[in-house]
């Protein structure tokens, strides 16, 4: 009966090349998919009659997929820190624009000289109020604009605790199915697959580990150590803040009831998109506020107006520049937040306002119906004598609160100098480790998709040769046929 | 079926993707580099240098508005010599009439004439304007600091000399009998009451209204100069009243041994005021001197910061067009390898 066994395993062989033409075919179908891995069906010959694919086989590599999660999370929380810069860096422009709180008030001291030049001129005054408006619109737009960086750190944090929990969620669905394949050897390749392109939009958000079980199970931790999903997901939880003017603070991420994120904590995250945005909204962001803070309060304190009077008996007031708390000065070396959102420009000096710009010239500006405070007593139309203690003040050494990251004791123009300095050198350094971690996940995702990637090419002459042992398989059917029926026809 | 050398096709058409996209950045940001000669990202490329070249322009624009205001300054300064000049030939002039007057008696109907056209002149070139301001008016630089002597009503200068003359001979300068007033009573008169109408107080009270206090400019980054001299200056009274001597005391009518004593207490009093008109002159002089040092300064600066200004910001154009040239070749070739790949496919070969 050897002929009907050889019919038999021929038979066996075309299910099987069926089978894997069908592997092929599945590979073909998603050759552009960086998600997929490489399907392959390793026939077995069987003890008894013919070939068998007891199982689907899926190419991974469990440490290229470790390497790429953890760069991909480092690359993504640089990413969202160099973008934040770049938007901070808005407030300063290109050095040649001159728009930046720096060169704004260079501009200032230069309008002053020219008005110590032509004292008479309530024009050139004017124009003196005018570069004082750019600069306070200045500060109040940078100041503006670090609280909107903040909040839309603050919001995207609410998204990506979001997608956090709705990735979650879709892993235990995807979880619960690997672990039910693998119990009843069913083929789970697929939903592996599916599985894994899960965790690597997770890493996305926050840089995790994962342990697998021998069922299949997996757990999932930050790269912290508390638990996001272990035979169930946890609950990631962040209340965003409505308004994060100057001085306020954004809410803390829970993970499982542990802090990860947003407060000084021993579990802290250190990578992915959260901890950037966490960075940026609690460091970054704070610190270039403060110093905006720093700056206007040293402009408000350079142009503020003493008691001249032989026996001054009055407190120095807020002069040319001014804030909500104004007349009274702002302490000059702590820090107010949300001073640089305040600062303005004294309505009794700007013509716009009805005020009076030779003010500036006369002193008085703090409280123009109060004798006390000005300088020009004799009121001579050319008194240069405050114009250019004015410019000096603005050129004085001042003392400046130690947290902000500048150094302490410098000119105004120099600490708003040392400010570029400080938000440039931050990008320069944020940008080139952006580019750093961005090569070491490009190259950590290429390898992975290297080596368990589909290749059309390979796959063609996969069926190539599946297609041979087709038609062999066929031909040998049809053989044994023809042999079967020259028998019988010997025997009629 | 792993082979040794395996490579996806996803990462095959992936990575050439990057590296066009990656070239592409590059080259935009050097034809930017190009056209503007600066770098695409200055704050980017120098990182902590930016503040460098912060500074360097917050430099540049306080240099350069100090430099404005200097040529303004100068401007006054050389307002106020000729001013100045004119007063010192017109006083010259005088002294060079009183000198023979003294001796002969004719010329000195018009020595009377010689010093109203004087004190006329001084009075105008105190009062001398420039764009609005009265250079000698020193900080008051919105009044004219000399009022009309010969207006009418009459200034209260000319007023205070005709009470004082009054008070002291019991008849107005104007009267013939002055003939009458003794040398010794003039010599008296001069030397006090005439003379005490110049005194500092009663020379702002009725003559000048300019501030005692002259124009003080920044000149440079640490100079502060006094850039104008004020009409309340002792030059300008002593003139004054060197002038008003001869034409406000009824000189033609004093007899002669009086008009002697007159004479001389002017001729000591101008030849005086030429004297410190010519302190007041090299003064300014000196001054203007600062100024101009200062302005031939600041353009050294200036172009020392736009030179360091250049060697912090600018690229080198011959560097970049060089590296525009590659990134074209390097693009140039990557479109040929993803063009080639995309037609190197196993499907061109199988046929079925």
């Amino acid at each position: 009966m050897s002929l009907t066994l050889s019919v038999d395993t021929a038979r066996s062989s075309l299910q099987a090349t069926s089978e894997q033409i069908s592997v092929v075919s599945r590979n073909i179908a998603r050759v552009n998919d960086s998600d997929a891995t490489r399907k392959t069906a390793t026939i077995v010959s069987g003890p008894g009659v013919g070939v068998s694919i007891p199982l689907i086989g899926r190419t991974s590599n469990q440490l290229l997929f470790n390497a790429y999660l953890t760069a991909n999370s480092s690359s993504q929380a640089q990413t969202s820190i160099t973008s934040a810069l770049d938007q901070l860096q808005n407030t300063v422009d290109d050095t040649d624009a001159e728009h930046s709180p720096a060169a704004l008030m260079a501009k200032l001291s230069a309008s002053l000289q020219t008005y110590s030049g032509d004292p008479q001129n309530s024009a050139v005054a004017a124009s003196v109020v005018s570069a004082a408006k750019d600069l306070s619109n200045a500060l109040n737009s940078a100041s503006a604009a670090v609280t909107q960086v903040r909040q839309q750190a603050d919001s995207d944090i609410a998204t990506s605790v979001s997608n956090i929990n709705s990735l979650l969620s879709q892993f235990q669905t995807l979880n619960n199915q690997v672990i039910k394949g693998t119990s009843n050897g069913s083929d789970i390749t697929d939903v592996l697959d599916a599985r894994d392109a899960v965790l690597k939009q997770l890493s996305n958000e926050v840089g995790i580990r994962t342990v697998t079980r021998d069922n299949g199970d997996m757990a999932i931790y930050t790269d912290s150590g508390v638990t996001l999903f272990d035979k169930s997901p946890r609950q990631v939880t962040f209340q965003q803040t409505a308004n994060l003017a100057a001085g306020a603070t954004g809410a803390a991420v829970y993970a499982d009831g542990v802090p990860i994120a947003g407060t000084p904590h021993i579990m802290e995250i250190q990578s992915g998109k959260l901890a950037g945005l966490v960075s940026v909204r609690d460091d970054i962001a704070v610190t270039y506020q403060s110093q905006l803070d720093a700056m206007a309060g040293g402009l408000i304190n350079a142009f503020a107006e003493t008691d001249q009077s032989p026996t001054p008996t009055l407190p120095a007031a807020a002069g040319l520049f001014t804030y909500s708390g104004g007349p009274a000065l702002p302490p000059s070396d702590t820090l107010v937040p949300g001073l640089a959102s305040s600062i303005k420009v004294n309505a009794n000096v700007d013509p716009a306002q009805g005020g009076d710009a030779t003010l500036i010239r006369d002193g008085g500006i703090s409280n123009p119906g109060n004798p006390a405070y000005t300088y020009n007593t004799s009121n001579g139309a050319s008194f240069t004598g405050r114009i250019q203690d004015l410019i000096s003040s603005l050129g004085a050494t001042q003392t400046f609160d130690a947290s902000t990251q500048l150094p302490t004791s410098s000119s105004l123009s120099d600490y708003a100098k040392n400010s570029v300095s400080w938000l440039e050198a931050l990008r320069q350094s944020a940008g080139a480790e952006a580019d750093y971690r961005s090569t070491v996940a490009q190259r950590a995702a290429s390898s992975l998709s290297q080596t368990t990637g589909v290749n059309l090419d390979e796959e063609m002459t996969n069926l190539l040769d599946l297609e041979r042992t087709f038609q062999a398989s066929s031909r040998l059917i049809n053989t044994v046929n023809d042999m079967l029926t020259t028998l019988l026809q010997s025997f009629s | 079926m792993i082979t040794p050398t395996f490579i996806s096709t996803a990462s095959l058409s992936s990575e050439t993707k990057a590296s066009i996209a990656r070239i592409q950045q590059r080259l935009v940001d050097a034809q930017t580099e190009l056209s503007t000669g600066r770098y695409a990202d200055v704050g980017l490329t120098l990182g902590a240098q930016t503040g460098v070249s912060v500074s360097l322009r917050q430099d540049m624009d306080q240099i350069q508005s100090i430099k404005d205001t200097n040529s303004i300054v100068l401007t006054r300064m050389q307002g106020s010599q000729a001013a100045l000049n004119t007063l010192a030939t017109t006083s010259q002039a005088f002294l060079n009439a009183l000198t023979p007057a003294q001796s002969s008696g004719s010329i000195k109907d018009t020595l009377v004439q010689q010093a109203q056209a004087s004190m006329q002149s001084l009075q105008d070139q105190l009062n001398t304007s420039l764009d609005g301001q009265y250079l000698f008016a020193g900080i008051n630089s919105d009044v004219k600091p000399m009022d009309d002597f010969y207006g009418d009503p009459p200034s209260d200068g000319a007023q205070a000399i005709k009470n004082a003359f009054v008070a002291k001979f019991g008849m107005s300068p104007d009267d013939p009998n002055v003939s009458s007033i003794s040398a010794s009573d003039m010599q008296d008169f001069l030397n006090n009451e005439f003379s005490n109408l110049f005194s500092d107080a009663n020379w702002s009270a009725n003559w000048s209204a300019a501030s005692d206090k002259p124009v003080n400019s920044r000149i440079s980054r640490t100079e502060t100069a006094d850039t104008s001299v004020t009409a309340n200056d002792n030059t300008f009274r002593q003139l004054t009243q060197a002038f008003t001597m001869i034409s406000g005391l009824g000189f033609q009518n004093l007899n002669s041994a009086t008009q002697q004593v007159v004479m001389q207490q002017a001729t000591q009093l101008v030849s005086n005021g030429i004297g410190s008109l010519t302190k007041v002159q090299s003064f300014l002089g000196v001054t203007q001197q600062r100024v101009s040092d200062s302005n031939d300064q600041i353009d050294t600066q200036i172009d020392f910061l736009n030179k360091s200004i250049d060697g912090l910001e600018s690229v080198d154009t011959a560097a970049v067009t060089t590296k525009i040239s590659d990134l074209s070749t390097a693009l140039e070739a990557a479109y040929a390898v993803t063009n080639r790949l995309s037609n190197l496919s196993i499907m061109d070969y199988l046929t079925s």
